[in-house]
């Protein structure tokens, strides 16, 4: 098959965070492979997202007197936001959005949060840095990372006292899947494997004297089995090839799923030890997904919304707060994840409320965008202030030439920007009005 | 959770200043008035994560719980005694207050038979009111609305957070989850929308969410 602007539209939304009129213009006609071969190329090679801090754990080091705590508390809260905004910044700009969207994927997968900037760090490299490579060297790396001992309590985890609270979620989240083959006996097990996993400055290190060396008998097999040796069992059972597959599908095909799908996805990423790559290959490719019924029926979650608006219309949102506000507003903040399962999805993303918010939101970022635009020419440094202040500072850029370059009429406008018509008229004189009404439109949420 | 400057009372008064506009607005707030006429509402706090129940209603006197927890089980006289065999736990200083007031009643040692130890699904079925090996998709709170609260045009429940709790989930009704006042009052102020059915599923369910039906 040869994909249709819309099925293109389709892939670079699912597959990504949505492209510009231009590649998808180049792309219209091309058969599925080749586009999603091109797209693995271009994030062969990424840039890296990194914030250069000054941090000491303060909750750790005693030395540090109340005032400096909690000055450096702060700090480290700060340089997660910074960590944040630059991740979307990323996602705004990459020139393919398949990792950045794989590694989205798997920050609510492998769910976390710490105020520690540099264990964040660590984990945000991971995830990008595995987003396409090996499923199982990713979930031994997040495993092994700070910010998933210190979140799922391992660093407490010790020969005397298990703690079950990794093992326990590293069966029912990250791998098998709620209640898919093992008993609780299992996971007390497996949380005594789990013994000695911790960190020490910011690095892995096991700690024999807290490990427990006795026999294990786990999913029925019994050894003196170690974490890496529990996590190698839960690689080698189907179920989370399984479980990894269906989770796809439902994220990036069809909210109810689709059993057919879900069997050659989870074969092919068993049968290549969850080669990442070559599962994703199978669920883009396929024809299914470009069937019609799989297309506008996701609703963009908080994150996919700010940063495909920006990606298809050549805005940037430059504020770092006004970035985490929006996050807020929409309920969606990068590295704070409402718990170890990630964030709900679907139509949970949308009440009243915030599909309100939703709605008026590209009303903002052009407002400000025009304004900063104006405000470029204008040397009355108070005029700049005024502005600012009344759009919470924003501060969005926007390309007018390369947008007016790529747009010719009103159909065009339509057909790109939303997967699903409209049962209402687009309306507005200049580019931007029109821009801002279909963007506004309810239709404009799904994906 | 409620940190918003605008009081919920003042938000509901503003909201019947823009019933008479002609803005499709949330069919709630076009409604007269959401307070029903005795003023009364009930409130429910739903404190989502792990309390240990033993270490705050505390049975000091049973035997069992020093044997389980020899050196974590309070004394005698290290809890606050309601009765002659059940304590709160020390810093519950207040609550003993309004304990003693007769102002706070304690159903002490709710549970369900095979308790599921997931942390995600023992949510759901507390949530749900199932039994552990049922799945229900409507929460306690939700089958109250559905079988007390018939007028659909006026909002019963309000659920301070981002995504509306399973417990508010109704077969027919749910209860609206709103994190800021503020910022809801003012979107609902700009948005119209002209038409509310659409033939493609999301887009139709989303034009009814808009009016909140």
């Amino acid at each position: 098959m040869r994909c249709t602007q819309l099925q293109v539209q389709h892939l670079l939304l699912r597959a990504g965070f949505g492209d510009s009129c231009e590649k998808v213009k180049q792309y219209t006609g091309s058969k599925p492979a080749q586009i999603f071969e091109s797209e693995l190329k271009s994030c062969a090679t990424f840039r890296e997202v990194h914030v250069d801090m000054d941090f000491t754990n303060p909750y750790t080091n005693n030395q540090m007197n109340q005032v400096d705590r909690q000055m450096m508390a702060q700090k480290g809260r700060n340089a997660v936001k910074e960590l944040n905004t630059l991740w979307i910044k990323e996602m705004v700009s990459a020139s393919s959005g398949l990792r950045e969207k794989m590694a989205f994927f798997w920050h609510d997968h492998f769910a976390c949060r710490s105020q520690n900037p540099i264990f964040m760090q660590g984990y945000l490299d991971v995830i990008r840095g595995q987003a396409l490579g090996n499923f199982g060297d990713l979930l031994r790396a997040v495993s092994k990372s700070p910010a998933m001992l210190q979140y799922l309590n391992n660093q407490q985890n010790k020969k005397t006292a298990p703690n079950e609270n990794f093992a326990r979620e590293v069966m029912e989240l990250f791998t098998l899947g709620r209640d898919q083959g093992y008993t609780e006996k299992d996971i007390s097990e497996a949380a005594r494997a789990f013994t000695g996993w911790g960190f020490r400055k910011g690095v892995f290190m096991e700690r024999p004297y807290f490990h427990d060396d006795g026999i294990k008998t786990i999913m029925g097999k019994s050894g003196n089995f170690n974490g890496d040796d529990v996590l190698n069992l839960l690689l080698e059972n189907k179920r989370t090839a399984k479980y990894i597959a269906e989770k796809w599908v439902r994220y990036f095909v069809h909210p109810s799923g689709n059993t057919k799908l879900e069997i050659k996805v989870a074969d092919e990423l068993y049968s290549t030890n969850y080669d990442i790559k070559r599962g994703l290959q199978i669920m883009f490719m396929s024809e299914v997904f470009y069937a019609k019924k799989n297309i506008g029926v996701r609703i963009k979650s908080p994150i996919e919304l700010i940063v495909s608006v920006q990606r298809q219309l050549h805005v940037q949102i430059e504020d770092q707060n006004s970035l985490i506000f929006l996050q807020r507003m929409l309920g969606q903040i990068l590295f704070d994840p409402p718990n170890v399962s990630g964030w709900p999805d679907g139509k949970d993303w949308v009440d009243s409320a915030t599909l309100m918010f939703r709605m008026n939101l590209p009303k903002l970022i052009f407002r400000a965008a025009l304004i900063q635009s104006e405000l470029a020419g204008s040397f009355d440094d108070n005029d700049k202030f005024k502005m600012a202040g009344k759009l919470k500072k924003l501060r969005s850029n926007i390309d007018f030439d390369r947008l007016s370059d790529e747009f010719e009429d009103l159909d065009q406008l339509n057909s790109y920007l939303l997967q699903v018509n409209s049962i209402s008229k687009t309306t507005g004189n200049s580019l931007i009005d029109q821009i801002v009404d279909i963007t506004s439109k309810p239709e404009f949420q799904l994906c | 959770m409620l940190n918003d400057k605008i009081k919920r009372r003042d938000f509901l008064k503003k909201s019947s200043v823009i019933t008479s506009g002609s803005l499709l607005l949330p069919s709630f707030l076009r409604a007269q008035s959401v307070a029903n006429r005795t003023g009364r509402q009930l409130v429910v706090i739903q404190l989502s994560g792990g309390n240990d129940g033993l270490s705050t209603v505390i049975p000091f006197i049973d035997d069992e719980l020093h044997r389980a927890r020899p050196t974590l089980a309070p004394g005698k006289s290290d809890v606050l005694r309601i009765s002659d065999e059940v304590g709160l736990n020390f810093s519950m200083k207040g609550f003993k207050e309004l304990f003693d007031n007769g102002d706070v009643c304690i159903l002490n040692s709710v549970g369900y038979p095979k308790p599921n130890r997931s942390h995600f699904r023992a949510m759901d079925i507390w949530q749900s009111g199932s039994d552990a090996n049922e799945y229900w998709s409507s929460g306690w709170l939700g089958r109250y609305l559905d079988n007390e609260c018939e007028n659909p045009d006026q909002l019963t429940a309000i659920e301070m957070g981002n995504v509306l709790s399973l417990a508010m989930k109704g077969k027919k009704l749910k209860g609206l989850p709103v994190t800021n006042v503020n910022q809801f009052y003012s979107s609902a102020k700009q948005i119209k929308v002209s038409s509310n059915t659409h033939e493609h599923e999301m887009a139709s369910f989303l034009y009814k969410t808009i009016g909140n039906k």
